[in-house]
């Protein structure tokens, strides 16, 4: 063995046991695998299998003879208070494991239950060499050893110097070593100024979400999967090639090409992405085994939307600088950063990029002949790691590493496509700016306009057309049945047709605007359809709206008439209708022929309502009604949708429900809401019959479920509160649609078993009622929008209007034959809204946010205005708030931002008062963990101060304890507010911008409580060497990290003889927390005693 | 400059990004400037917000 017996101090050590403390990367490596034991995901490795004659014994002795020489190889670690202490042992041979396999996939699964094994670090040193033997002269050689003592640079040193060992089979011995690692540990490389440098330029970067397949989880852990890829020769020589022209390298020019992929699936121009350095900067490290690489965070910038030669200028400086500051250990700067403690992701970065220059060693051992073998090893220490490699045949091979608690394969392998279509679109013109190159691969693209294949035959008629073809078809059905009165189709056209005389004398015709101030009943629609025949539009105004708003719509929308009653109307002439007949409206309407009101711009109002019609009938471009809606700002505008969008509308949905004769549709829903429109005209145009419910019904579910039941009602619309009313009556089995606001998972799952079909439908007013669908399947896991209807077009798109790719939110753009006209007399709102789209279409952008689901349905988000961003962190109300709904005694929730506060508000099931389980002491300690976790890094810790009227106090505690085991810190609202009912807009949406202020309570200080909290509060105080501290008071906030945990943790076992994990205090880092959970631990110890034993403890304590 | 103002066959206005590859059926109407700047003058240009074909006296 060619070990130096006596040498220079540097050389290998003689001493039989040596010491040194921890490099600070070390130190990080030593606290995460105290945070987590059994977490593989710092091991590193080499495999290989090796075919001819090997030598085991060659073998054996040049691991020991490597080992020797290295003392990294020889470490194990051990903690005195809290202080980690490497600890170097003798030199020592080297025990080489040997199993045997019966055929590859064998050989396969023991090497990945090597890779995948975690070290104990205190044990031995963590080194592991195993052979596996297939077959005489056939083996795998697998090395493993702990990031701790090694990285990447360090296995090629291994294998570089076991080759050479056993090449020579130990006669030609290697010049010594310079120095030990321990020697590099002890000292400090870095400078305080270095250290300002990466505050300053990291100050302020929030972390990065991908979109997940799956929401991410409170606490992350290291379970991956790896997905391999490739870039060919071809196209690998044409990013050589743009990295010459551009002074860059080829490193360079992908990682670029990584930065815009993040961006465009993030829509973020600013974030961090961690690259690795092997920090081996003086030559006398580089023969050295063991832990020198660090990993950089470097700060991507894509402001500006820069063209990829720009990007690639400024990923060079960006690297550079990074290079030029490696010496500062990255655990001192997450320390310095005071980055949130948030335990659902990685700190400052969450995703990794490299490229590894070193190839794999064509020889690792002389006279075999060697070929990688697959390690089986993939835990994910990111969300997302991307590794690449030049091989020997000028392709790239790529191998991301991906969490599977967010991502699927699937998910991972489009990821993948998208970065090599990126890289061929930049490299072919590096010019364009980087939202525009291409990123999506020939079959998404495919896939887009495959979903989107959406045409049918559309006739060219209007509403009025279809209703008399099918009075003429059906006269003697019944087509409408509201209270004692039944019509016929005859008799209803008939009326209609009189209605609509009597309103051609008025002066109403095609071009002009009706206004319909009715009650519910058969009587408005006769006055409906008597509008629609008279070629004039109709525009629906809610006999309960205020004042206020009625007085405003009739001046906003300058409408000809107001009809209140069919009584209002002048009679029918005998004969030919008379146009010029003075209107019947209400006083203060403009006489016809009398000016239109002046629009904004002082000239005639721009708009599609005359104020009187021509004569004749309407066709299909002509508009059928005009709706007021609300934006959540500005005034209510009014959209007008032709015939032909109405018309589209009620035969997709014919064909999608596959409507029939037999149909029964109950008249619902208020006629100021659009979606009146699939009730009322769906059944006459398919020769079913409707049932108008009365204002009155309308809120009572046991009154609805009667009239279902009594007029055989099989199709009912509503909106998810609508539907929330109808269960609490006996509803007989009908087809249901949900839609209106978004369809809670809770409500589908209970409302799904107790009727036949359950549709959920989506659609702004713009795009005419529904434009996708979605069909709840039985037992629903999840809820989505579905797929566009007939004629329809949906495109999700970013803030610069591109398509974004599947999976991707983004925002939702409809196009099709639904889009509406505009806005009555708004042409700039109009022009805004509507945007270009191919062949001279428009698509109206809704201001919703979806994405597209890999199976080509869309899943809602959110609005666009109700998405949120505190302090950093992108939040989606909707995800709180499924947490929340999922909770019993949780009827309904909303979550909101007040401020700089993330607060929720919950209405409890009607008895969910005293229904909790009155676990008090367990409540209070869940609400003070969240609190610590939702404020830990505020400036002035916001603790959680719900809002608890006694009764509810339970409720409280029992959704805080759910919210904070399901959700990131961030996430958790840091004020919960019980309300007895959520505010709706009229048509019965919620209405965020009228909820109530949250219960504002001052912070106090509370000292510590009993024995528990003194000792806690005690430690902190020690550890963190502050005074003051109270029961509310949490570690990070106080000043804590991840290094001066561990002394906390030391501390309390020296003090209270209980071990609480590392995570339990970043789970609940209060004092109030920490102290529950060492009480919580005390009592698991004392029950797992023997009965007699804890009896003697306990009493001897009592007498203590 | 950031915006177009655009206009289609059927005399219908939007707006678009400049620099960018307008969609086949529309063309620049000749005005340009910030958004809010081309939203003004629609606002004052587009004065009747039917469609070309849905537009005349229609005596049917």
């Amino acid at each position: 063995m060619p070990r130096a017996e006596t040498g220079p101090p540097r050389g290998p050590s003689a001493a039989p046991v040596r010491e040194h403390p921890l490099s600070p990367g070390q130190q990080r490596l030593w606290f995460l695998h105290r945070f987590d034991p059994t977490d593989p995901s710092y091991n590193t490795s080499y495999v290989y299998r090796v075919k001819g004659p090997l030598d085991k014994d060659a073998l054996a002795s040049a691991f020991t003879a490597v080992a020797a020489r290295h003392e990294s190889l020889r470490t194990r670690f051990r903690e005195t208070g809290g202080e980690p202490v490497a600890v170097v042992g003798p030199p020592a041979p080297v025990a080489v494991r040997h199993l045997t396999a019966a055929g590859q996939e064998e050989a396969r699964r023991l090497v990945a239950a090597l890779t995948n094994t975690a070290f104990d670090l205190t044990a031995a040193a963590p080194f592991l060499v195993a052979l596996i033997e297939l077959g005489p002269g056939d083996h795998v050689l697998c090395v493993v050893v702990h990031h701790i003592v090694s990285d990447g640079w360090s296995l090629n040193v291994l294998r570089a110097e076991i080759a050479a060992h056993y090449g020579s089979r130990g006669t030609a011995p290697l010049p010594d070593l310079p120095l030990q690692y321990g020697d590099h540990a002890r000292e400090r490389h870095w400078t305080d100024a270095g250290l300002r440098w990466w505050t300053e330029r990291l100050a302020g970067v929030a972390p990065l979400d991908l979109p997940a397949d799956r929401p991410r989880p409170a606490q992350r852990s290291a379970a991956g999967a790896a997905l391999d890829f490739r870039i060919g020769p071809e196209a690998a020589a044409g990013i050589a090639a743009l990295a010459r022209r551009a002074r860059c390298t080829p490193y360079m020019v992908l990682f670029a090409a990584y930065q815009v992929l993040l961006a465009r699936h993030t829509g973020r121009h600013d974030f961090c992405v961690g690259t690795p350095a092997a920090g081996r900067n003086r030559v006398e490290l580089e023969p050295l085994i063991g832990f020198f690489s660090s990993t950089l965070p470097v700060r991507c910038d894509l402001s500006g939307d820069p063209s990829f030669t720009e990007l690639l200028r400024r990923t060079r400086r960006a690297v550079l600088d990074a290079l030029a500051h490696q010496d500062v250990p990255f655990e001192r700067l997450v320390a310095e950063l005071d980055v949130r403690r948030d335990l659902s992701r990685t700190p400052v970065f969450q995703t990794m990029f490299a490229l590894h220059t070193h190839g794999e060693d064509p020889d690792p051992l002389p006279g075999l002949s060697a070929v990688p073998f697959p390690n089986g090893w993939h835990p994910a220490r990111h969300d997302l790691s991307v590794d690449m490699a030049a091989g020997p045949d000028g392709a790239l091979s790529g191998r991301i590493i991906y969490s599977t608690e967010l991502f699927d394969h699937a998910t991972v392998a489009r990821f993948a496509e998208r970065f090599r279509e990126l890289l061929a679109s930049a490299v072919a013109d590096p010019e364009t700016p980087v939202s525009g190159l291409r990123m999506a691969p020939e079959a998404e693209s495919a896939l887009l306009d495959a979903w989107n294949a959406t045409g049918a035959e559309l006739p060219e008629a209007t509403l009025a057309d279809l209703v008399l073809a099918q009075a003429a078809a059906t006269p003697d059905a019944v087509a409408v049945v509201s209270g004692p009165d039944t019509l016929t189709y005859a008799e209803l056209a008939g009326r209609a047709a009189e209605a609509a005389a009597r309103l051609t004398a008025a002066g109403a015709g095609p071009g002009s605007l009706v206004a319909i101030r009715m009650e519910r009943g058969a009587e408005m629609l006769v006055a409906l359809l008597g509008t629609v025949l008279s070629g004039a539009a109709y525009l629906p105004v809610d006999p309960g709206y205020p004042q206020a708003r009625t007085a405003y719509v009739l001046q906003d929308s300058a409408a000809a008439l107001v009809l209140t009653s069919l009584d209002d109307l002048p009679p029918a002439p005998s004969g030919r209708p008379a146009p010029g007949a003075p209107p019947p409206s209400p006083p203060g309407r403009p006489a016809p022929g009398a000016p239109p009101p002046s629009g904004a711009a002082g000239g005639p109002a721009p708009g599609t309502a005359p104020e009187h019609g021509r004569p004749g009938r309407a066709r299909p471009g002509d508009l059928a009604y005009v709706l007021y809606t609300s934006g959540s700002t500005g005034r209510p505008k009014g959209v007008v949708v032709p015939h032909r969008a109405l018309v589209n509308f009620l035969l997709a949905m014919r064909s999608l429900l596959g409507s029939t004769p037999r149909d029964v549709w109950l008249g619902l829903t208020s006629l100021s809401f659009d979606i009146s429109a699939l009730e009322l005209y769906l059944p006459l145009v398919t020769g079913g019959r409707v049932v108008i419910a009365d204002a009155a019904a309308a809120v009572d579910g046991a009154g609805l479920a009667r009239l279902v039941r009594a007029h055989g009602v099989t199709h009912v619309q509503a909106t998810p509160s609508g539907w929330r009313v109808l269960l609490t009556g006996d509803l007989p089995r009908v087809t249901a649609l949900a839609g209106g606001e978004p369809l809670p998972l809770r409500l589908a799952r209970e409302l799904r078993p107790r009727v036949d079909r359950l549709v959920n439908v989506y659609g702004p007013t713009e795009t005419t009622v529904w434009s996708t669908a979605w069909e709840v399947p039985a037992d629903p896991g999840e809820v989505a929008i579905g797929r566009p209807i007939a004629n329809t077009t949906v495109h999700v798109v970013d803030a610069t209007g591109r398509e974004v790719p599947i999976g991707v939110p983004g925002e939702l753009l409809i196009g099709g034959a639904g889009v509406a006209t505009g806005y009555l007399g708004r042409p700039a709102l109009t022009a805004e809204r509507f945007v270009p789209g191919p062949g001279g279409s428009r698509r109206y952008r809704t201001g919703d946010r979806v994405r597209l689901r890999p199976d080509g349905t869309l899943e809602f988000l959110g609005r666009l205005d109700d998405q949120v961003k505190l302090r950093g962190h992108r939040i989606e109300p909707g995800e709180i708030e499924a947490v929340m709904d999922a909770c019993t005694g949780v009827r309904q929730s909303v979550a909101a931002v007040r401020g700089e506060l993330l607060v929720a508000y919950l209405v409890p099931e009607p008895d969910a008062g005293g229904a909790g389980v009155a676990d008090t002491a367990h409540g209070a300690e869940g609400a003070e963990g969240a609190g610590a976790r939702g404020a830990a890094a505020d400036p002035e810790p916001s603790d959680a101060r719900d809002a608890a009227p006694g009764a509810h106090r339970a409720l409280l505690e029992r959704v805080r304890g759910r919210l904070v085991r399901e959700l990131p810190g961030y996430m958790v609202p840091g004020v919960l507010t019980v309300v007895d009912a959520l505010p709706l807009t009229p048509n019965g949406k919620i209405d965020r911008s009228a909820l109530p202020e949250p219960a504002a309570a001052p912070r106090e200080h509370v000292p510590p409580r009993g024995d528990a909290e003194e000792l806690v509060a005690e430690v902190f105080t020690e550890v963190l060497g502050v005074t003051g501290v109270g029961a509310h008071d949490d570690f990070f906030a106080l000043g804590g990290h991840s290094l001066t945990a561990a002394r906390v943790v030391a501390r309390i076992r020296a003090l209270a003889e209980v071990d609480v994990p590392i995570r339990t205090l970043f789970a609940r880092s209060t004092v109030a927390g920490l102290a529950a959970a060492v009480e919580e631990l005390l009592v698991a110890e004392l029950a797992a005693l023997p009965e007699e034993e804890a009896r003697r403890l306990m009493e001897a304590g009592s007498r203590g | 400059m950031s915006h177009l103002v655009v206009v289609n066959h059927e005399e219908q206005y939007s707006i678009w990004p400049a620099g960018r590859e307008l969609p086949d059926g529309w063309r620049a109407e000749g005005a340009s400037g910030s958004r809010e700047e081309c939203l003004a003058h629609i606002e004052r240009v587009w004065t009747d917000l039917r469609p070309l074909s849905a537009r005349g006296d229609g005596d049917a």
